[in-house]
């Protein structure tokens, strides 16, 4: 008989006891952590290896917070900062924002993994993140991703393993008179044809 | 020929954005010094006369506001400027802060005295990292200058999440927590940022707030349309010929703003629909365009006004397409807190999907309306209620199954 | 006072109600799920939605308070075509997997499924597909189930203070799950199980070992020993479909027999015994300067708590093993000696109100018998299952009788299932072994009920002895923090890991409210009262293993089998 749950399409991992009884059957063997990797868990986004900070002691960590300690509220503009010297929100990041801060770990993260611009996982060093919304989209956004995935060797969603770029779409960045844009650092680029993406990418 | 009228960006082109001295000349900070000189509540009542609606979309009186916020009860009050502009479409916070911040500081500041507030915060965007700069640095010229007296700006940096332009969902982010939206009552007025009255206003409505104390509620009032008067800044996007930025008053046409300002149809194209107020708002079929762009006028169309973006689709856009793509928009914006919006976005992007596949049914469509009338109604917050707009209205006014070039 | 129509019904309720309490005032049953009594509004589900006249938006009646002339309708056709629907937009999102499920029919969304006669969805079944984390020997958690109203979240963070579960992500990949992205293992988790209770649906349960227990009834080879903790019988009842308390000793001894244990004894006789060895710790520590205040150690999820959080205090704690620890060393030496059986062919099987038990029977340093000094536990849910498998009639099964040496108990031990009780049962000793006196009054009110903090001080012989009780770990926070600071006044602190203490553990029968733990608190003491002995060092069983085997308190025996220590858990993630 064919297992009807394997035919999910949602359904990711085949490994989860389908009831009780098999669950029971696992018993104490079945003891091993079986818990998601938070640094890899959505699907399409592959890891790198990529880490460009220097930054990796706690301690450290600690010092790029100390500007915003005072600051009620700071956590998330200290992540900025830890993102731009880092590139992303490691654990130990995320471990020592909720020390800084005297929140639980809990918090720190929840913060974390809520906002777009905040990673939690590795990614290229320039982030490109291309305008998918409806303005973009009509003027040619498609074209563009497609032309900037052949140009980087790369999906949306990967870094090139060079660690030198990763690639993102991102909705309405508000420049929108000069549709299709894309960002590169958080800096604008507009009226993006296929042709004048390898001009972008030479600047970086 | 109907013309631009500049108020809130009046000073665009003119001066100098980073030099406050060309603000000062150009008549800056004389109106906080004149609000100073005003008992508050005749202050306040001045900027309710002037009849001045926000400019972030909900349309609330800003007097009406500033008059709860004052008669509450707080040790700290606190004014927040909503700097988060995030409708695809819209760039118009942008302008003007980037053309003159002083405006968006010396309004905060005018609000500042008006409740008894002395700390105000910009919550920037974090998509706009060089206008926070902008604004450190005009509020650092401010402060040199010592024209805001007592009151204190600082800048807060938003981090890419849609939802946080919801006023409370704001509040929590500038908390440094979540941008998820609180529970509504208590509104901001009597509790928001850490418990405090706190009055959350849209830049280009604080904007507006030097130049009506300047010229008194009166001038400003005989603007534009009369339950919604003054000037709206509008950004024009998609198939017009002039993609750009106007200001005019209310009581302008959106056939005015699309043929008069925007140039008509780029291409000689013929024009089938026009979405105004960014992603939320409703797509607008041609018989319609008569419609002023003013708050009820909208409404009552069964548009919204929104964030004053103009979005334009010809006669060869696949509006299933387009439809498809407003959707995942708000699938991905949708902070998942409450389950119609979490699981009701998810579901209209997939029969969106298969809608703009061209496999789309008329089960389909009846669906699409069912989940999105419920969301209308039952979603948490402002989010949620509005991403059904741009698929019911575009149900409402165009055969999504027969494909383009339908009326 | 706001006068409001609800349904046509006037109700009359106070300002600041909301539209839920008003609709139950007026007798209509709005449907909830994010909504918990004893928790913050969430508003999260919008299940609740009702049409409020002069409102364009419905309102979430869990949320909304009334106001005066308010005009709601909880029932038209606009309400119910949007929980309808709200309904199979969970349902689209969720395994359609009751049959196989620990909540089935008693599980919050089953329930509203049914009430609102949802037969077809046409919506297409997605599934994320996640692996069930079973990383503690306690606690299952099984993400797929999960429909993020955050109930467990906040319980676990707000409750208990132990923060190992949070929200993560956002829009349609939000969820609720251990931080950080690890396996609950990783996390803090204490193991209480109070999430479990939390959670309107099956997301979260006991790592259910009903298979182990029936292996090994089935094993000819092993003699299968029981023993009982205090809370259960109490809660029992609920399982198999009595009222809270109302399960006779003797027919719960009867149906356990029934589904094949050989030998029924009770943890009471260990927590009588638990009193004694306790008890005098306690005045060899006020009399020798020892580390003040001690700390009780009964609780295991408390136990977790403190080695987690607080490892700078574990010398506070009572070298006290738990009554279960006891137990289990004790009967595969001191009872299998009196019944002259092998020891080693003993499967001891405990029924425990608790998940973190689990947990502690699991730990390795509990084999001072010389085997795994308790092989298995059960939760009172689990052996709920087992008796309405085995089609057990209480209403007509004879009562049975606890078998000898280890089974006799006081209402001290009783009292052990309810917050404060280990105090009172404490305090009922030491009184009269310190003054000589026999107390006037065994009953010492000021430590019980649901008060989360409550303290009390006595006299002993001139001795002023103060002490606290805290229950849920949120308390216990309180008063470690104190310590820690230099700044608690007292000798002696009670600590129960769950709200309400064991009767409110995480293993009970789904308690979703405090009300409930109230009402099995009630149970409790009613039981100490038809005690005919109230005091643990009048437990003739207990008089006797100290004659026979350990020969006195704190003595070398008990060192070996009845105490132990802790060692701080160095966890990361706090
Ligand atoms: C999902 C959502 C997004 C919003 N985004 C913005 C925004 O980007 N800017 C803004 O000013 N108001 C936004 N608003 C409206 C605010 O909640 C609030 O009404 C406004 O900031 C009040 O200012 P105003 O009275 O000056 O318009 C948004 C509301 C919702 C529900
Ligand atoms: S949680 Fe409830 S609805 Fe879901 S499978 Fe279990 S019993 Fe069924
Ligand atoms: S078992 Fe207790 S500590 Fe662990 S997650 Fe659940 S509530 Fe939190
Ligand atoms: S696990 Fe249960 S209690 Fe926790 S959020 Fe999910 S459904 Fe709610
Ligand atoms: S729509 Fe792409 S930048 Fe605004
Ligand atoms: S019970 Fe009211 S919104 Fe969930």
């Amino acid at each position: 008989m064919k297992d009807f749950q394997e035919e999910e399409p949602f359904r990711l991992q085949a490994d989860k006891p389908k009831n009780w009884f098999q669950a029971l059957l696992q018993g104490a063997g079945g003891l091993l952590a079986r818990g998601r990797d938070a640094f890899g868990k959505r699907a399409g986004h592959q890891q790198t290896e990529t880490n460009h900070g220097e930054v990796n002691q706690m301690s450290n960590y600690e010092g790029l917070f100390s500007e915003f300690k005072g600051l009620p509220g700071g956590i998330i503009q200290s992540y900025h900062t830890i993102q731009k010297e880092v590139g992303y929100l490691t654990e130990e990041a995320i471990l020592a924002a909720a020390k800084v801060f005297n929140v639980p770990a809990k918090n720190a993260y929840e913060v974390a993994s809520f906002y777009s611009y905040f990673s939690t996982k590795p990614r290229g060093k320039n982030i490109i993140r291309i305008c998918e919304s409806a303005p973009c989209h009509v003027a040619g956004a498609n074209e563009v991703i497609a032309a900037l995935e052949q140009a980087l060797g790369i999906k949306v969603g990967d870094s090139t393993s060079d660690g030198k770029f990763a690639l993102e779409l991102t909705e309405c960045v508000g420049q929108c008179q000069d549709t299709p844009v894309i960002t590169v650092n958080g800096q604008p680029f507009g009226n993006i044809t296929a042709d004048s993406v390898s001009e972008v990418l030479a600047q970086f | 020929m109907p013309q631009e009228l500049r108020i809130v960006l009046r000073n665009v082109d003119k001066i100098d954005a980073l030099k406050i001295d060309d603000y000062i000349d150009a008549n800056g900070y004389k109106p906080l010094e004149k609000a100073r000189s005003m008992p508050q509540a005749d202050l306040i009542q001045e900027i309710r006369q002037s009849g001045l609606r926000g400019r972030g979309g909900a349309g609330f009186n800003t007097g009406q506001k500033l008059a709860f916020t004052y008669s509450a009860a707080g040790d700290q009050k606190y004014i927040v400027c909503n700097a988060d502009e995030g409708e695809p479409g819209t760039y118009k916070d942008r302008v003007i802060m980037q053309s003159d911040p002083h405006a968006v500081i010396e309004g905060m500041a005018i609000c500042g005295y008006a409740v008894g507030a002395t700390k105000g915060y910009i919550y920037c965007r974090g998509e706009y990292p060089y206008v926070a700069e902008i604004l450190n640095a005009a509020i650092a010229q401010a402060k040199e200058k010592d024209v805001l007296g007592e009151f204190d700006v600082e800048v807060c940096l938003g981090a890419g999440a849609f939802v946080c332009g919801e006023e409370t969902a704001l509040i929590e982010s500038i908390e440094g927590k979540r941008g998820e939206p609180r529970c509504k009552p208590p509104y901001p007025p009597v509790s928001g940022l850490w418990g405090k009255p706190t009055v959350v206003a849209n830049v280009e409505t604080l904007a507006n707030l030097p130049q009506i104390v300047d010229r008194g509620s009166g001038w400003f009032a005989a603007i534009g349309a009369a339950g919604y008067p003054g000037t709206k800044v509008l950004t024009l996007t998609g198939d017009v010929v002039n993609r750009k930025y106007i200001e005019v008053p209310t009581n302008t046409t959106i056939k005015e703003v699309i043929y008069e300002f925007g140039g008509g149809i780029a291409g000689g194209r013929k024009f089938q629909a026009v979405q105004i107020g960014g992603n939320s708002g409703g797509i607008i079929p041609e018989s319609l365009l008569g419609t002023q762009i003013a708050f009820d006028a909208m409404a009552a169309v069964g548009a919204t006004l929104g964030s004053g973006a103009v979005f334009v689709m010809d006669e060869t856009r696949d509006l299933r397409d387009v439809v498809c793509r407003m959707a995942k928009f708000f699938e991905h914006e949708s902070c998942g807190k409450c389950i119609p919006c979490r699981e009701g976005t998810m579901r209209m992007f997939d029969l969106c999907e298969k809608v703009g596949q061209g496999k789309g049914t008329a089960a389909d469509l009846a669906l699409l309306q069912e989940i999105g009338e419920t969301m209308a109604v039952a979603c948490f917050c402002g989010l949620g209620q509005a991403a059904p707009t741009p698929v019911l209205t575009a149900i409402k006014h165009f055969d999504l199954l027969a494909g383009k070039g339908c009326a | 006072m706001a006068n409001l129509k609800i349904d046509g019904i006037a109700v009359e309720i106070a300002d600041g109600s909301t539209i839920l309490q008003a609709a139950q005032a007026a007798g209509i049953n709005v449907p909830t799920l994010c909504y918990h009594p004893d928790q913050s509004v969430k508003a999260n589900c919008r299940i609740c939605v009702c049409e409020v006249e002069g409102q364009r938006l419905l309102q979430a009646a869990c949320s909304t308070p009334v106001a005066g002339g308010m005009v709601v309708k909880t029932n038209s056709a606009k309400v119910l075509k949007a929980r309808r629907l709200i309904l199979k937009l969970i349902l689209a999102h969720h395994p359609q997997d009751c049959l196989n499920c620990t909540r089935n029919k008693n599980c919050e969304l089953q329930t509203l499924a049914e009430e609102y006669g949802i037969r077809d969805n046409p919506f297409e079944l997605k599934l994320k597909g996640y692996a069930e984390d079973n990383s503690t020997r306690a606690v299952v958690r099984d993400q797929d189930k999960c429909i993020v109203c955050r109930r467990c979240v906040e319980t676990c963070s707000v409750v208990q203070t132990v923060n190992a579960l949070c929200v993560e992500d956002r829009g349609s990949d939000i969820m609720v799950a251990p931080v950080l992205g690890k396996s609950l293992a990783e996390t803090a988790c204490i193991l209480c199980g109070q999430c479990i209770h939390a959670c309107p649906v099956g997301a979260i349960h006991e790592n259910e070992q009903i298979d182990e227990f029936l292996a090994a009834v089935a094993d000819p080879d092993k003699i299968v020993v029981t023993q009982i903790a205090p809370a259960v019988r109490v809660a029992i009842g609920e399982e198999v479909g009595l009222a809270t308390g109302e399960m006779p000793m003797g027919k719960f001894v009867a149906g356990l027999k029934h589904i094949g244990i050989d030998y029924v004894l009770h943890t009471n006789f260990t927590a009588d015994l638990t009193i004694l060895e306790e008890g005098n710790e306690l005045l060899r520590r006020v009399k020798e300067g020892g580390k003040l205040p001690m700390f009780t150690s009964c609780s295991p999820g408390w136990i977790n708590f403190c080695e987690t959080f607080f490892p700078d205090l574990l010398d506070n704690l009572s070298t006290c093993k738990s009554p279960q620890q006891m137990f289990g060393a004790l009967v595969k030496t001191y009872w299998a000696e009196k019944m002259k059986v092998d020891p080693s062919k003993i499967y001891s099987v405990s029924i425990m109100p608790c998940t973190a038990k689990k947990g502690e029977a699991a730990r390795p340093e509990m084999s001072d018998s010389g085997f795994r000094d308790v092989d298995l536990v059960l939760t009172t849910r689990e052996v709920g299952r087992l008796f309405r498998m085995s089609g057990i009639d209480f209403d007509k099964i004879q009562p049975g009788e606890f078998d000898p040496w280890m089974g006799k108990y006081t209402g001290a031990a009783v009292i052990f299932g309810a917050t404060g009780g280990v105090m009172e049962a404490a305090l009922r000793t030491v009184y009269e072994v310190v003054t000589g006196e026999t107390l006037a009054d065994v009953n010492f009110t000021a430590v019980r009920g649901m008060d989360g903090i409550k303290e009390a001080t006595v006299n002993l012989a001139g001795l002023e002895v103060r002490v606290a009780v805290g229950h849920s770990l949120g308390n216990a926070r309180k008063l470690m923090d104190q310590v820690r600071a230099g700044e608690s006044p007292y000798h002696f602190i009670e600590i129960m890991c769950c709200p309400g203490g064991c009767i409110g553990g995480g293993g009970q029968p789904i308690t979703k409210c405090n009300a409930k733990r109230a009402e099995r608190i009630g149970g409790i003491y009613v039981e100490d009262e038809q005690c005919p002995i109230r005091k643990s060092h009048e437990n003739p069983e207990v008089k006797q293993i100290y004659e026979d085997f350990l020969h006195e308190p704190l003595g070398h025996k008990s060192h070996q089998l009845l105490h132990t220590h802790y060692a701080p858990k160095n966890k990361s993630i706090l």
